[in-house]
């Protein structure tokens, strides 16, 4: 992050941000949010990354606009434009392969838009669904441009942030204690994402370490390392924003739930970065095995159906982690952890039936190998999150040459 | 199409789909109630009930919408065309 949440310039602007947005009301409370929140952007992304981003989300916007005017028009009409700007503004490894470097967008800086692209699809899918309610144009600018969650989530839905803006909702109980928990949430979450991960990031592996040449037990305790340093770091982040989203009146759902005590790799992802799993459960997951269920040639083969949906999802998981091959690879190694556990899972049941497969998967024994197993298939999986593109490729032609 | 037959065929595709006699909704019925209730049963329900009602297709934005079963009989009521 080029923001450090800890300074003490992120610190005052966020706490005068706190204090404007919850002193003052109607179209002015509007007008100041989203002075803030651009003011944060141009800080974040300079003049010029800012204005492309603004530009990202009045497309969508207008994108919008046409789904609610012209309810009949399909998606495939509009998403596609937007899903290849994505691609174009996010600068993907694989465009370089593939067009001349002047026709790039290598110098933008794309802090934060991989999740803006994800609200704004949430967005389109849901104006184009009749589920949006009602698209107010300075909400949805500020929705998009929150600056508690604009670098990195967690995703908040836009009906949820509209209730909690128009107070339909409220973030937090008006209490004394109701604040001071998210005071010491925000002082929590900077222990943790800079004293802890910043301790725990010496012994993780880094991106250009060369695995081959540790030993198993080093191997072994840099990728665990690895595991807590992001955990460490990612939730430490999530602590502070949703502490500093509760004091302003607009609190962010939860991201994560102890993930290294996962049972297995289903529960994982629902521990792990929750509000990117259930917003690739309900756009992308949910869609293709409707989809699938609902054909002539898959609809017979339910197992099938879900494990091609699962790879899917997985994969769009993979490359929306970043714009280099590793991430991919990241994706399809949880994608086919997911299909073994559904297939295996779906095994169990049909011979054992549901009632019995829970009272088994209750006893403390089972429990403790799921979590064991969870927790080193998540650590190993890590391993492509981390790895650049080289040393994963040298990586794989050591492995195959030895 | 009157709401006690949806219901009531409704109340028949759960039970087949979790694969259990005894489960009974209600409008407040949400996902935690139901043991089975995930991210995959949840979409072999919904093609369930479609198959069920002539007429009823949820969209994406309504399953990402749906909060309880009662949510579900309002949009196959304004939908069937049984």
């Amino acid at each position: 992050m080029s923001i450090a949440l800890l300074s003490i310039k992120y610190l005052s602007f966020s706490m005068m941000s706190v204090l404007l947005v919850s002193l003052l009301a109607g179209a002015f409370r509007q007008f100041v949010f989203l002075s803030v929140n651009l003011f944060f952007i141009g800080w974040l992304l300079g003049p010029i990354s800012a204005l492309a981003t603004i530009a990202f989300c009045l497309l969508g916007f207008a994108l919008v606009r046409i789904h609610l005017k012209w309810p009949a028009l399909r998606l495939v009409y509009t998403l596609p434009v937007f899903v290849a700007l994505f691609i174009y503004l996010r600068n993907y490894e694989i465009l370089q392969w593939i067009f001349p470097p002047e026709l790039l967008s290598s110098t933008l800086s794309t802090i934060g838009l991989s999740f803006l692209f994800f609200k704004i699809i949430h967005v389109l899918v849901d104006a184009q669904s009749n589920t949006l309610r009602k698209l107010e144009f300075l909400t949805y600018l500020n929705y998009c441009l929150n600056f508690t969650t604009f670098m990195m989530g967690p995703i908040m839905r836009y009906q949820d942030y509209f209730d909690q803006w128009h107070g339909h909702k409220q973030a937090i109980e008006p209490t004394y204690e109701a604040h001071l928990d998210a005071v010491l949430r925000i002082l929590g979450g900077m222990v943790k994402a800079y004293v802890l991960a910043g301790w725990i990031n010496g012994l993780a592996l880094q991106a250009d370490t060369n695995v081959l040449q540790l030993s198993f037990t080093a191997w072994l305790v840099q990728m665990y390392a690895f595991f807590f340093y992001l955990y460490l770091n990612f939730s430490g982040y999530v602590d502070i924003v949703i502490g500093i989203g509760s004091l302003m009146g607009i609190r962010p759902p939860e991201n994560f739930n102890k993930p290294f005590i996962a049972q297995n790799i289903s529960d994982f992802w629902l521990r792990q970065h929750r509000s990117l799993t259930l917003w690739l459960t309900d756009y992308v997951f949910s869609p293709a095995y409707k989809r699938a269920l609902s054909s002539k040639r898959l609809g017979s083969h339910p197992v099938l159906a879900g494990n091609l949906a699962i790879m899917l999802t997985m994969i769009v998981s993979g490359i929306w982690h970043g714009t280099s091959i590793n991430f991919l690879f990241f994706g399809l190694v949880h994608g086919i952890y997911l299909v073994i556990y559904h297939s295996w899972d779906h095994f169990l049941a049909r011979r054992l039936g549901r009632k019995r497969l829970k009272q088994l998967r209750q006893h403390w024994l089972a429990r403790t190998v799921g979590i064991v197993i969870t927790f080193n298939a998540a650590s190993f999986a890590f391993l492509f999150f981390q790895l650049d593109t080289a040393h994963l490729l040298q990586l794989f032609s050591d492995l195959l040459g030895s | 199409m009157n709401e006690e037959t949806v219901w009531n065929r409704l109340r028949e595709i759960f039970r087949d789909v979790f694969g259990d006699e005894d489960i009974e909704i209600g409008p407040d019925t949400v996902a935690d109630d139901i043991l089975e209730w995930d991210s995959l049963t949840n979409i072999q329900l919904l093609v369930a009930i479609e198959k069920a009602f002539k007429g009823v297709k949820f969209n994406t934005g309504e399953v990402a919408n749906l909060k309880n079963v009662g949510e579900m009989v309002r949009v196959v009521l304004d939908k069937s065309a049984d």
